[in-house]
């Protein structure tokens, strides 16, 4: 007898097909299982809370309305649920472009001093140094980003993320190794900071230059 | 010599998470990948908002709320309508989130309840006290439920709400002992140690309900030998509930557990074990025991070392907290 495979995140067949007839105990497991990583997508990617809540229910209620018409597998359900929240983000990107409205280093920068007010010193830096990174993350190109969100929030592996992006699996790797060094190029650069602890004898842009270069 | 693409090999192979060795040209990148998933792990998801996001999605009738737009004054139909669209999506919303936070088990919101849950601990688990607080109220959730079934002689639905109730003492038990830890036994520890305490005395009241219950004929007979079974059914920490006297009362204890303990006895003298009886059980639960709350806090952070052979961590020999509450 064939055991019932689980995804990933701990889903098996049974509960995709009752997601499918939306029993609410089957609904309630997928939605657990993803959504905190649809949030985390969303929030890195759009800088506001309110923003990235809404848009991960919508992803949900669009998800579980067109579930009867997924037919992979379970262990396909991330990258259909992440090419529903890809589609939805560039759906918000083009609203937002006709009505900007407030920034996301505006929105950072509220978020690291409010971060500062009342929370323990350690708690406080981590989160500073968190929405460094995220802001850091926003120089990138679109492209080297949402390869980086969809391997790391979202959780996917990198054929996955070729598969939600159109994208060869060579290629997707490509993006992930040039965004990551521009994330580190970044971040070494902003605020005069460096790498915590600097490797012996590395000038970092010219090696990780050289580095992308090579991939 | 090596060939040109074998850093950019490694580098994938190294975030594909295959052991790789790791050179300076590599290190920065994995570092900064590391320091990337530091900052996504620490976004979470406000529970609250998964509820509302739940009991839209299990309210075929609901449409997605838009947020609300802040009124303009100088607009006020506008404001009008918004209201009314805000109090529509609300009166949608409402009943699926409001419902699952009293729902049952056996119904159909009861895993919306759990799942929220689950996301309350998750979002607070950077902090032990906190952890204990979200632990100690599923336990109280689960006590609440339990209650209501006795009070519904729900008599098939009893027996899993009891397994549950000891599983989450355990875990909020072992998540004060954590907290205690973590803080040195401050006020805060003390605090929760009380409402676990709280809790104990609930569970011990609402089995003597149900001790009522069995001793008034109202659950039948497979209810009454299901319930017996889950009072002595071990959770899943080894070591809570050993169906063997405890050493001293002030070891860790669970809400029910199989010892003749010295405090309160559900069952009469004359009640036997169903493992040591050739007759089915009749009327009364197995020898339970409710036991006085256990999880302890140390009498001050810094209490003298020789009161109860105390380790600094507050924990005896055994690996169960040994101290009491002064």
């Amino acid at each position: 007898m064939e055991q019932e495979r689980a995804s990933r995140v701990g889903l098996t067949a049974a509960d995709l097909a009752g997601a499918r007839r939306r029993e609410p105990a089957a609904v309630t497991r997928v939605y657990a299982a993803y959504a905190p990583f649809v949030f985390r997508f969303f929030l890195a990617a759009v800088g506001d809370r309110p923003t990235a809540e809404d848009l991960t229910g919508d992803v949900f209620k669009s998800a579980i309305e067109g579930l009867p018409r997924f037919c992979g597998p379970v262990e396909a359900l991330g990258g259909w649920l992440f090419g529903i929240a890809r589609h939805d983000l560039y759906d918000y990107r083009r609203r937002v472009a006709r009505a900007r409205t407030q920034s996301l280093d505006d929105v950072l920068d509220e978020a690291a001093l409010a971060a500062g007010a009342d929370d323990p010193e350690a708690l406080a830096i981590e989160r500073v140094e968190g929405d460094r990174v995220l802001a850091a993350l926003r120089q990138l190109s679109t492209e080297q980003r949402e390869v980086l969100l969809l391997w790391m929030a979202a959780g996917l592996t990198a054929p996955e993320v070729a598969a939600v992006v159109g994208k060869t699996t060579g290629a997707v790797k490509a993006l992930r190794r040039r965004g990551l060094a521009g994330l580190a190029r970044v971040l070494g650069g902003s605020n005069g900071t460096s790498f915590p602890e600097p490797l012996s004898g590395s000038s970092e842009p010219a090696r990780l230059a050289r580095l992308v270069e090579q991939g | 010599m090596r060939r040109p693409d074998e850093p950019s090999d490694k580098l994938d192979a190294a975030l594909d998470g295959r052991p790789v060795e790791v050179d300076d040209d590599l290190a920065p990148l994995i570092e900064t990948a590391a320091k990337l998933r530091t900052a996504l792990e620490a976004i979470d998801l406000d529970p609250e908002t998964a509820e509302r996001h739940l009991g839209i999605l299990l309210d075929s009738r609901a449409t997605v709320a838009p947020r609300p737009i802040p009124p303009r004054l100088q607009a006020s139909r506008w404001r009008r309508r918004v209201a009314a669209v805000a109090l529509a999506a609300a009166l949608t919303v409402l009943p699926a989130t409001m419902a699952s936070a009293s729902a049952l088990p056996g119904q159909a919101l009861y895993p919306v309840k759990l799942a929220v849950e689950q996301l309350r601990v998750t979002a607070v688990i950077w902090s032990s006290t906190r952890e204990a607080s979200e632990r100690i109220q599923i336990t109280d959730n689960r006590l609440d439920e339990l209650d209501r079934l006795i009070q519904l002689n729900a008599g098939d639905r009893i027996p899993p709400a009891i397994v549950r109730l000891k599983q989450a003492y355990v875990d909020a038990q072992q998540a004060v002992e954590d907290a205690v830890r973590d803080t040195g036994g401050s006020g805060q520890a003390r605090a929760l140690d009380g409402r676990l305490a709280a809790v104990t005395t609930g569970s011990a009241a609402a089995l003597h309900r149900l001790q009522g219950k069995l001793d008034q004929g109202v659950l039948s007979a497979s209810a009454r030998q299901a319930i017996t079974d889950a009072i002595q059914q071990a959770p899943v920490t080894p070591g809570l509930v050993k169906g063997t006297p405890q050493p001293t009362p002030t070891t860790g204890a669970p809400i029910v557990t199989m010892p003749t303990g010295s405090q309160t006895t559900l069952a009469p003298a004359t009640t036997q074990a169903p493992a040591t009886t050739t007759e089915a059980p009749t009327t009364t639960l197995p020898p339970t025991t409710i036991q006085a709350p256990t999880t302890t806090v140390p009498p001050d952070a810094s209490g003298s070392p020789d009161q109860g052979g105390n380790d600094d961590s507050g924990q005896g020999s055994s690996g169960e907290t040994t101290t009491t509450l002064p």
